[in-house]
């Protein structure tokens, strides 16, 4: 993979993709603000069970209390998974997953997988790993389709295809129908159900992910708007869930806040299309469902992060709500980050879950305004574990070297009040002649020379001014006594 | 790795033994004072929820206006072919069969956990699927249905695909059905104990954006859902 600035410089690069990565990204914020305005309005004529931020209170009580006794509900959950009928399974690592994926295909003679959209899978890479066995696997959400027909990885974790056209789409469903279609939105949508209609019903397992498992009942769920959820739950005779291990919830009705929570966030809907709760697999006497139900929990890094500072992330629901609001992300979209999960959650988690080292630089995307941990439902403090990582980088030698020089000179001369001064008087002096002055009467430096270049490149350089604050201060001390 | 090594990694993070006991947890937020009871005020604001979600809405006066209102849905969609229905007290004594038959559809109850998937296929050639609901949801416009009558062993008449595969969902409710928020739901499922092996809550047809932010219906659930409140 080409280093985090190359994949940043392509990004900007690629018109297209910003145009629609920004234009998705302000849809689903402007979405996701009218939802919660809507909710505060419903709460206050007592229609609603709570405003947005009794909710984000309230999911983030239930989300630590489970995660403080996180062994517990996960026993808990495997009892009632296993009382339904259930299997369970434990996976350390993208390895087991695929070990335990393998065990089922050799047992069952499988020869073709469908999947509902699964950020879980997607971690574990499980596409790669049974494809290069020589097994079927399809994407079944639209998006995810499209994407996997492009040979591509999504844009973003809500709707992975913004950033693809409907011509190139009319052109790659085209390919696969053997015929043109047209790019009308409708003759697409057809053409899409009817090609994965008949996948569905072919298919030996239907894999997916959960948005939240109740430990109570052993009940996973799902949120979906398309119905691909449902479809591949229920038609193959195999379930396959992949499920991290911080999804647990204690009971059903702690279900209303988290559920509450997420369509709205994501992409503004007051409830999504569609909810999921499978409770094992078929009974008895039932007509259909799958004969079997596994459900492989996943570590895959995220005991690191349990009992650490960076707890809270684990709290996390992938409503995307951080990207969309992300500066950085909004500029950049979802592949220079070049993980699994991108924008401000990705940068936060990424280098936690897997490698430190690959993913060093993602800490570093962020201007740190706090947006994200505005938007967060969960209300994580995202803004502050891009400073912690980032002070774990350079703590771990990781910065760059001439960078982490200038800035050890910079904390030594500030340190020293006369050095300040001086350092003040010759910034005014030396940027006499690069000053200009603007109609407004202050003044702009918009280039400057030497290492200051690469800054007055792309943006303008506020000059040092004649007299500081700490000079006027007194004077202004003097002022405000009067 | 076993279930034991899981979660000794997780017990050594959380520094915990195991032997701690059962954590004291109480759920979630009050919701016995949220929303109107006046069966009236829920069932128009599920009808105008539902409306906003493409789904479409009919009252029935009386159990027999039910059999002719889903003839008539049916025609005016210009369906034809096989119409697949739950086998459930819902839906079994409305006529609808000898309705449907008259109106020359081929009208077949969902099979009884024959071996094979027989009823997957059927659900899967069929039209229209036609069933009850457990609850409907007035704040979202949302329908609820078990894959077996939720707090009931052994009621086996229904599954996940009547709902699901055919390109046309109609449901059968009555009014007292109506809650007010999924906090509702959620409380009353947990108090009637085991759940069904699946509970599904869908508010109007299936949609996506995936095609360039463009609002498309019906990529893979219903394309139309049709509710009749009695």
């Amino acid at each position: 993979m080409p280093d985090f600035k190359t994949r940043i410089d392509k990004a900007l690069g690629d018109q297209q993709l910003r145009g629609a990565v920004r234009f998705t990204a302000d849809s689903l914020r402007t979405k996701r603000n009218a939802a919660i305005a809507d909710l505060n309005a419903q709460a206050a004529e007592s229609l609603s069970i709570g405003t947005f931020d009794d909710l984000r209170k309230q999911a983030r009580a239930i989300k630590e209390h489970t995660l403080k006794h996180l062994d517990h509900y996960l026993a808990q959950a495997a009892e009632s998974i296993r009382a339904n009928g259930g299997t369970v399974h434990w996976a350390a690592d993208a390895a087991d997953v695929v070990r335990i994926a393998e065990e089922i295909v050799e047992r069952r003679n499988a020869k073709k997988f469908i999947k509902a959209k699964s950020m879980a899978s997607e971690e574990v890479f499980l596409n790669h790993a049974l494809e290069a066995k020589g097994l079927e696997v399809v994407e079944s959400d639209l998006g995810e389709y499209i994407i996997q027909l492009a040979h591509e990885t999504p844009a973003h974790i809500v709707i992975p295809a913004i950033h693809k056209t409907r011509r190139q789409i009319a052109d790659m469903f085209g390919e696969v129908a053997g015929r043109e279609l047209t790019t009308d939105t409708p003759t697409l949508t057809k053409f899409a159900r009817e090609t994965l209609r008949k996948k569905f019903m072919a298919a030996d397992i239907g894999v997916s992910g959960a948005n939240f498992l109740v430990a109570e009942t052993g009940t996973l769920c799902m949120v979906t708007n398309e119905g691909n959820g449902r479809l591949s739950t229920s038609v193959p005779p195999v379930h396959l869930a992949i499920v991290g291990m911080e999804k647990l919830v204690p009971t059903l009705e702690d279900l209303a806040v988290l559920y509450g929570l997420l369509p709205r966030s994501a992409t503004g809907q007051k409830i999504s299309t569609y909810f999921n709760m499978i409770t094992g697999c078929r009974r008895p006497g039932e007509p259909d469902g799958p004969e079997e139900l596994h459900v492989i929990f996943l570590d895959n890094g995220r005991s690191n992060i349990l009992g650490s500072q960076y707890e809270e992330t684990l709290m996390c629901i992938r409503c995307g709500a951080c990207l969309n609001f992300c500066p950085v992300y909004r500029n950049i979209g979802g592949h220079a980050y070049g993980a699994i999960y991108p924008g401000p959650i990705g940068s936060v988690i990424s280098p936690l879950l897997n490698e430190f080292e690959q993913w060093t630089d993602l800490p570093q995307a962020s201007s740190l305004c706090g947006a994200c941990h505005e938007a967060c439902p969960l209300g994580i403090h995202l803004h502050e574990h891009l400073i912690s990582l980032r002070e774990e980088m350079v703590a771990k030698g990781k910065a760059d070297p001439g960078f982490t020089k200038v800035m050890k000179l910079w904390m030594r001369a500030w340190r020293r009040p006369w050095l300040y001064r001086l350092l003040s008087k010759i910034g005014y002096l030396g940027m006499r002649s690069y000053a200009t002055k603007r109609a407004d009467g202050t003044e702009v430096a918009t280039s400057l020379p030497g290492p200051f270049k690469a800054w007055t490149d792309t943006r303008n350089f506020p000059p040092v001014v004649r007299r500081p604050f700490h000079e006027r201060w007194a004077d202004l001390q003097k002022e405000g006594a009067k | 790795m076993n279930q034991q090594q899981f979660l000794a990694r997780v017990r050594n993070r959380l520094s915990r033994s195991g032997a701690e006991g059962e954590p004291v947890w109480k759920p979630s937020l009050p919701i016995s004072d949220v929303g109107p009871t006046d069966a009236e005020a829920l069932t128009q604001r599920f009808e105008a929820e539902l409306t906003k979600l493409s789904g479409k809405v009919y009252r029935a006066l009386s159990e027999a206006q039910v059999a002719p209102m889903i003839v008539g849905i049916l025609k005016e969609a210009g369906a034809t072919g096989s119409v697949v229905r739950w086998d459930d007290p819902l839906v079994n004594d409305l006529g609808i069969d000898e309705a449907l038959t008259f109106a020359g559809f081929a009208v077949a109850a969902v099979k009884h956990g024959e071996p094979g998937r027989p009823q997957v296929e059927l659900a899967e050639r069929s039209v229209a699927g036609i069933t009850g609901v457990d609850f409907a949801i007035a704040e979202t416009g949302t329908l609820v249905m078990g894959a077996a009558r939720p707090g009931e062993a052994g009621a086996p008449g229904r599954g996940r695909t009547v709902s699901l595969l055919p390109p046309i969902h109609i449901a059968v409710m009555r009014k007292e059905q109506i809650v007010y928020t999924p906090a509702h739901v959620f409380q009353r499922l947990r108090a009637m104990g085991k759940l069904p092996s699946q509970v599904v809550f869908a508010s109007g047809p299936s949609r996506s954006a995936d095609i360039e932010n463009d609002l498309s219906i019906g990529v893979h659930g219903p394309c139309q859902v049709h509710v009749i409140i009695i």
